[in-house]
């Protein structure tokens, strides 16, 4: 018989104790202010760079630049610095490869994006973001969308997972790892249709 | 893109995902830490990547959210002006109201809880949040950290007593149901392959936790018992007092009101290894009333003994009531 704590076991004690961990200042800002700002980011690289299979090599090593700049500073407005990186590694990138026309290099200056459309607005409820995230899930194969609904909404442990759905360990694993890839791609970024399927 | 032997971004954020998962909802070991604080320092990439697939571990634990009822959708309240900009700062908004709650978890181990009664057994967890919830004998309820708020009753029954909050709604998950509460006294009982919920005070969503089968959901008031099993959802009102009645375990004690006595000894049997049996039908259809100590099985069976002049036969856990 497993015996826990009786009482006393709470939300502040568990919060309290997370944040004794090493939850650094850069992660935290990197993850409150540059993550909301993927889409933005990477509406910036679509229009600014013309191979689309390198865009997630890019954004991985700017936000290396930006994460990496932070722990010396931190940036006074996270968006800019975000756009102003992006801007110079792109330069950075169009200069080694000449094989990169020109015209793609132009519009960096002209960044044709409605900086109030992207303010953060804290005072909106996380509704609107989770209908976003459960449209992603709803588009997962389906035993990917049913790991993460046992995981994540039934709270099953990973054995008690393989067991319900007759799988094995590793199809569980293995399964959650495309889900969570396939659902980060979608929460963290703009949908071109945001509406919800009905 | 510089150095040929770098893994492409998405193998690494594959394996971030993987390691999201390996940490949550496995067996992890001093050796899993050790590797996963290699890869972790391995590259700032690897760190970023699990930062942001953390993001999303964290905001699907949040779904549950979702499956209250679902009020008007967000875009008929809102205006045609300038909708698509305001939909992507609610989203960019949103995801900071996520992490801002979420990112304390980040790097802490997970803190999950499986709170077990023995048979007789009876406990109380209070939540920071002022919230407690009573598990009765022979249960089990496991709160994961980072979700204190979305339990799930791995068994038996327990009485939970809610602080409400609109914004982060207390959800306990049974046996493929999930209650949502919405201001709330209410008791859940999972038995083999159904629930029973009992409702005091306020109110509470019972919904299937997968699949929107709207004749398997409802939304209940005081006084109301929902019995629901993989097919069907059935709803009685009772007096909130016989309710409470109900509730009796809270104190130790069963309370028998013209009860027959099959179902009482069936109550008795839950709270203790000894157990009553009837075999003859007749006894088994005697009506009873009364409270009785839940624990003491012993003396119930001798008053009922008494009462109706029974006779008693103890064989091994076995006690065995017959004219």
């Amino acid at each position: 018989m497993v015996e826990f704590l009786d009482t006393g076991r709470d939300t502040t004690d568990l919060r309290s104790r997370g944040a004794e961990m090493t939850v650094s200042e850069v992660d935290a800002w990197f993850v409150r202010e540059v993550l909301p700002l993927e889409s933005l980011l990477m509406q910036y690289l679509r229009r600014n760079w013309r191979d689309r299979s390198d865009l997630e090599d890019i954004r991985q090593d700017i936000y290396v630049r930006v994460y990496r700049a932070a722990r010396e500073e931190r940036p006074k407005s996270a968006k800019s610095f975000l756009l102003r990186t992006a801007r110079n590694y792109l330069i950075d990138l169009a200069r080694q490869s000449n094989i990169v026309p020109i015209d793609a290099a132009v519009d960096f200056e002209s960044v044709a994006i409605d900086s109030e459309a992207f303010a953060p607005d804290r005072t909106v409820a996380a509704r609107q973001e989770l209908l976003r995230l459960q449209d992603a899930l709803d588009k997962l194969p389906p035993r990917q969308r049913e790991v993460v609904e046992l995981a994540r909404i039934e709270g099953f442990s990973g054995q008690e997972i393989a067991t319900r759905m007759g799988i094995t360990r590793a199809a569980v694993s293995l399964h959650l790892k495309h889900a969570l890839h396939a659902l980060s791609d979608h929460y963290l970024r703009e949908q071109t249709d945001p509406r919800r399927r009905s | 893109m510089t150095e040929a032997s770098k893994p492409s971004a998405t193998d690494t954020d594959l394996a971030a995902a993987d390691w999201v998962q390996r940490r949550n909802l496995w067996t992890w070991t001093e050796m899993d830490q050790a590797e996963f604080d290699a890869w972790l320092t391995e590259a700032d990439a690897n760190h970023i990547a699990y930062l942001r697939q953390t993001v999303v571990w964290n905001a699907a634990g949040r779904l549950n959210a979702l499956r209250q009822q679902q009020p008007m959708r967000p875009e008929t309240a809102t205006p045609k002006l300038g909708r698509r900009a305001l939909l992507r700062s609610v989203a960019a908004a949103a995801i900071v109201a996520a992490i801002g709650f979420a990112s304390f978890v980040y790097f802490s181990r997970p803190l999950d809880a499986t709170y077990v009664t023995p048979v007789g057994g009876h406990k109380i967890i209070t939540l920071g949040d002022g919230t407690s919830i009573e598990l009765n004998t022979n249960s089990a309820l496991r709160i994961r950290s980072g979700a204190v708020r979305r339990v799930t009753l791995l068994r038996g029954e327990a009485y939970f007593d809610v602080h409400h909050d609109g914004a982060d709604p207390f959800a306990v998950t049974a046996n493929g149901y999930r209650i949502t509460d919405l201001g709330t006294k209410f008791s859940v009982r999972a038995s083999a392959n159904a629930i029973r919920v009992s409702l005091l005070e306020g109110s509470a969503v019972v919904a299937p936790v997968t699949g929107q089968k709207a004749h398997r959901s409802a939304l209940l008031m005081p006084g109301d018992v929902a019995t629901a099993n993989a097919k069907s959802l059935v709803i009685v009102k009772k007096p909130v007092s016989s309710l409470a009645t109900a509730l009796g375990w809270r104190r130790g004690v069963l309370i028998f009101k013209d009860t027959e006595l099959a179902d009482a000894a069936a109550e008795f049997n839950r709270y203790n290894a000894r157990k009553i049996k009837l075999e003859d039908p007749a006894v088994a259809h005697l009506k009873i009333n009364g409270t009785f100590q839940a624990e003491n099985s012993e003396l119930f069976a001798s008053s009922i003994q008494e009462l109706f002049g029974l006779r008693i036969i103890k064989n091994g856990n076995d006690t065995t009531l017959s004219r």
